[in-house]
């Protein structure tokens, strides 16, 4: 039932890498269209994992991840990355525009990768949805951290992915631009349903969220539905003590 | 894809002016050692000099036929007949030249060493002019062309001894004594040519360009040709070997410092084919572009390369600069082919770059030592290892040979360069150690820096392999042969003495005949000849032999033989070497040098270390030269009386004693240097390029890292910290590229040593360390400068 509503479906997801350490322990977890999750835990808890499993840039060592609706642990190396061209954004921590590009052209390289014609509206569409039209002929050195940080987000969604991966996409920002960052997320799941998965260890982050997913040891241990940023803490404050 | 990498590229112009660079100069490079090539190839010969002005020169067709069952083979006659006096009576119009050698003795003026004597009337052939004084007359009045003066007496030596002459004229023009007619005709019977004036009928003529046939400088050219071309060719060579290594290396650097870049793209939906598609797009751009530039820059060098080997007299100055195009299309063709295919591996590997290594901040390096490289380093370097224990044990005589050293010492230096990661580590740890001793943070920071970015390290450390390992093992091989050859040369001999003539004329009748006289004295003579063969029944070869007497022979030389005895030597026999492929005991078919065939029983079969090819009786030496007289002292001989009985002897005859000792050093100084100038060029152009890629991927790898260094800042490191932790660096990885050129060369060296050891017995690993440390001394230089100017820069 569940997995019919969801854009990301994790079923029995195992991790293990070299040397022995287990980053996923049989995690078995779904993501419902049109909601914002923010996954957080301990350093070493397993978090950037289950994002980049989900996101299918890494493998699981066993289980199954569906990503609208298809199964990623089936997909070919070529066909896995056409789905994560077509279906999933990605935000990180540290921005990753190509810094010679300037805004539009880091923003139309999924579309050019793609190898579509680039419509110059829809990039400017989505420039315009994280508020940077005017922006657009800059270089990413010649924009602010919580800019560059927009021009990210326009990215990943210039290609309209099913599902929006964000792994700390606030760390590198100050608390004023991270509300911005923070609060564009969250228009964007509340005005176009868009499905968000975030990992954080800002309680404050994890607020705007409307689910908090809590991970121990390559376990889910716990959720908070509806958060607020004092209840994550304190939730934060007993796994750490816990572990 | 290509327009995303268009884009890019201001980011990294560094790394793109820097394949760019070694790639063009790589082309450029090939270009003009090809061209140079083509030159010694295809330069026209020199005009006609010794009959310029006659039209027309009949020589004798003088060359042994022998037919084979694949048809008539033919080489040319050591030893002349002449024209004879019947087709000379036919045209009496025609000069009557004898070419002979004539030398007017030291002392009484200085003629050139290959002076000829010849008729006055063959003076109008080239033409050489009387600048002073008249024709000669009497049989014994000469005309010199230059180093006397008229009214002169001279004594004039020639094969069968000197006699007093008055020189009567001076002529321009190159070394000549001219004699009458009649008196060169009594000092050398044989006709050589006749020139006219007019065309003859009825017997084949020489015209035009053929008359250069007849120059005396004609096996010189050839021969300064030859030596040309082989330098050159083995300067092409390693300029190939070069441009492929430095330029893939290059490569697959510039490709590795944009592992994150690819991961991004991976990220954003570039599939493994398009980021391949993006590396093999922009690298056959940057092929294109840069081996063209280089291919159609190269040949301008070329001129300037001909030069500097005419001014080392390493190439004679009469080339003529090709024109040929064939060297830019194969630079050009080479490069792209180099280029891509350095770049094939480094697309590879980016294609597979992980997506999620963009979400890691720090660029962590994946395994740089892949199976692939592992196994054909490993290959290469195995390969050379077992050509190497082959040639020592099967052809210990060819394994001295620059053609088979050489390919051997690129196999070596490839396979280490590609092996070099696996030993960066270790050798980084273990160079550490004296770092650590030394305050401050450069000795934690150094090795570290060195041992975590491997594949930098490896890169930058290639140049430094190349240029310090060939420069080792090139003038190590060439010391060391040296060494065994003067060894070998020296061994046998057990003369005390040894005279040697000073021209071309050889030691004349007259001067052996007074040595004989010597008292107390052994005396034993070699005169060069030639013998020919027919080996393997089709091909007529033309074998060098030394014509010398056997009673006298054992007691100078000791000539080593593998089977049978030189005490057997007579007027029917002869020894052989071991190459002639002849049994003991065989009687073998033999072409003397006047084309006489002949049936001699070999004797004995010589070791390779024997000083000559073979040995037969005087019987066969016909008009040779003597080039050598070994003098022996009998017991309770006075050294002091023989010296000066040889120094009397030899008064005016053009030659001149020295000791055995003086002789060994003085031989070994003069092939040493003539081999030496020959490696210094062949280095020179190795390290010209080795030098210019290794500061080139040291900016490269600066660029880099200018996030690290300002981070380094913003700790507080100083400016002048910043510079010697860079600096520090820099001298870390030239250790790390010495260490391992140390490696190809002891190996290399190694190798050679266990084959001379089994031509010339025991002789010194030698290492020529003066030129060995220059050529680290600058790679030090070079690499610090490069190093710390970025640094200096932003720091």
């Amino acid at each position: 039932m569940e997995a019919l509503d969801s854009a990301v479906e994790l079923t029995a997801v195992t991790k293990h890498y070299a040397h022995g350490v287990t980053a996923l322990d049989n995690v078995s977890v779904g993501f419902g269209r049109g909601t914002f999750t923010a996954v957080m835990g301990p350093s070493g808890s397993g978090k950037s994992t289950l994002l980049q499993c989900a996101a299918g840039l890494d493998k699981p060592t066993s289980g199954r991840i569906m990503v609208d609706g298809r199964d990623l642990t089936q997909l070919t190396e070529r066909k896995l990355t056409l789905l994560r061209r077509d279906r999933v954004g990605f935000v990180f921590q540290s921005f990753n525009l190509l810094p010679s590009l300037t805004a539009e052209q880091n923003v139309a390289l999924p579309l050019k990768l793609a190898g579509r014609r680039v419509d110059r509206e829809l990039v400017r569409q989505s420039l315009d949805a994280v508020g940077l039209a005017e922006r657009a002929g800059h270089r990413p050195a010649e924009l602010s951290g919580g800019q560059q940080q927009r021009v990210a987000i326009a990215r990943a969604l210039v290609a309209r992915p099913a599902v929006l991966f964000g792994d700390e996409p606030t760390g590198a920002l100050d608390t004023n631009t991270s509300r911005d960052v923070l609060r564009l997320l969250r228009s964007l799941v509340d005005r176009h349903a868009q499905t968000i998965v975030m990992v954080t260890h800002d309680p404050a982050a994890a607020a705007y969220a409307d689910r908090v997913l809590f991970l121990a040891d390559g376990r889910i241990c716990g959720q908070l539905l509806d958060p607020t940023a004092e209840a994550v803490s304190g939730r934060m404050l007993m796994l750490e003590e816990s572990c | 894809m290509l327009n995303i990498a268009w884009h890019t590229l201001r980011t990294r112009l560094v790394s793109f002016v820097g394949t760019f660079l070694a790639l063009a100069l790589g082309a450029a490079l090939i270009a003009a050692m090809g061209q140079v090539l083509a030159t010694t190839v295809d330069s026209p010969d020199r005009a006609p000099q010794r009959y310029a002005a006659t039209p027309y020169v009949v020589v004798p067709d003088e060359r042994l036929r022998v037919e084979t069952w694949q048809g008539e083979q033919s080489r040319p006659l050591a030893e002349r007949h002449g024209l004879t006096a019947e087709l000379a009576a036919r045209f009496p119009g025609a000069v009557l030249d004898r070419i002979f050698p004539a030398q007017v003795a030291s002392g009484q003026g200085k003629l050139g060493g290959d002076a000829v004597g010849r008729p006055w009337s063959a003076s109008r052939t080239a033409p050489q002019r009387l600048v002073e004084g008249r024709a000669p007359r009497t049989a014994r009045e000469i005309v010199v062309s230059t180093g006397a003066r008229v009214g002169d007496k001279v004594s004039v030596i020639t094969r069968s001894g000197t006699k007093p002459y008055t020189v009567v004229g001076v002529t321009d023009g190159p070394p000549t004594v001219f004699f009458t007619d009649d008196q060169a005709a009594r000092l050398s019977p044989r006709i050589d040519a006749l020139a006219l004036w007019t065309r003859p009928s009825g017997v084949p003529v020489l015209t035009g360009q053929e008359r250069a046939l007849m120059d005396p400088n004609r096996e010189g050219d050839e021969r300064a040709r030859d030596n040309a071309n082989t330098i050159v060719g083995i300067a092409a060579g390693f300029a190939v070997f070069i441009a492929v290594f430095v330029v893939s290396s290059t490569f697959a650097f510039a490709v590795a410092q944009r592992r994150r870049e690819f991961a991004l793209l991976r990220t954003v939906g570039a599939t493994r084919r398009q980021v391949r598609r993006m590396v093999y797009g922009e690298a056959g751009f940057v092929a294109v572009a840069a081996s063209a530039l280089g291919a159609l820059a190269g040949p301008y060098a070329a001129g300037p390369i001909l030069d500097w080997l005419v001014g080392l007299g390493m190439a004679p100055a009469w080339l003529v600069p090709s024109r040929q195009t064939w060297p830019a299309v194969t630079a050009f063709v080479v490069s792209v082919v180099v280029a891509l295919a350095g770049v094939s591996v480094a697309a590879r590997r980016a294609g597979r770059v992980h997506p999620a290594e963009a979400m890691r901040e720090a660029a962590i390096e994946p395994r740089v030592m892949t199976w692939g490289r592992l196994l054909v380093g490993a290959g290469l370097f195995t390969a050379a290892l077992i050509s190497m224990v082959v040639n020592a044990v099967s052809d210990p005589q060819g394994a001295t040979n620059n053609k088979s050293f050489m390919p051997i010492l690129m196999l070596l230096v490839a396979g280490v360069g590609l092996l070099a990661p696996v030993v960066v580590r270790p050798v980084a740890r273990l160079l550490a150690v004296p770092l650590s001793r030394l305050r401050g943070v450069g000795a934690t920071l150094v090795p570290a820096a060195a041992a975590t970015s491997v594949r930098r390290t490896a890169a930058t450390a290639a140049p430094v392999l190349v240029a310090v390992g060939l420069a080792a093992a090139l003038l190590g091989a060439a010391a060391m042969t040296e060494a065994a050859k003067t060894a070998t040369q020296a061994a046998p001999v057990r003369a005390d003495y040894l005279v040697l003539p000073e021209g071309s004329v050889g030691l004349d009748r007259q001067l052996v005949e007074r040595l004989r006289a010597i008292r107390d004295v052994e005396i034993a003579t070699t005169a060069p000849t030639s013998m020919y063969t027919l080996e393997g029944k089709t091909a007529l070869i033309q074998r060098p032999t030394e014509a010398v007497d056997p009673a006298r022979l054992g007691s100078v030389l000791d000539i080593p033989v593998t089977k049978g005895s030189l005490a057997q030597l007579n007027d029917r026999t002869i020894a052989v070497s071991e190459t002639w492929e002849l049994e003991l005991g065989e009687s073998a078919k033999l072409w003397r040098a006047d084309g006489s065939e002949i049936s001699l029983k070999v004797v004995a079969l010589l070791a390779p270390n024997a000083p000559s090819d073979s040995y037969v009786t005087t019987a066969h030496a016909f008009s040779a030269p003597v080039t050598t007289a070994y003098v022996k002292l009998r017991p309770g001989a006075s050294a002091r009386e023989v010296e000066s009985a040889l120094r009397r002897s030899t008064q005016g005859h053009n030659a001149r004693a020295l000791t055995k000792d003086a002789w060994v050093s003085e031989t070994g100084d003069r092939r040493g240097s003539a081999s030496r100038l020959g490696l210094l060029v062949v280095l020179g152009i190795i390290l010209a390029y080795t030098a210019i890629s290794l500061v080139n991927i040291l900016l490269m790898a600066a660029s880099d890292r200018t996030a690290e260094r300002a981070s380094l800042r913003l700790l507080g490191a100083t400016r002048a910290q910043v510079v010697r932790y860079v600096a520090g660096e820099a001298l870390l990885v030239v250790a790390i590229g010495v260490v391992l050129a140390a490696a190809v060369a002891a190996i290399s060296l190694g190798g050679l040593w266990s084959s001379l050891v089994q031509i010339a017995g025991p002789i010194a690993i030698s290492v020529p360390w003066p030129a060995v440390g220059a050529v680290i001394a600058g790679c030090v230089a070079l690499a610090v400068a490069a190093a710390v100017a970025p640094a200096l820069r932003r720091a």
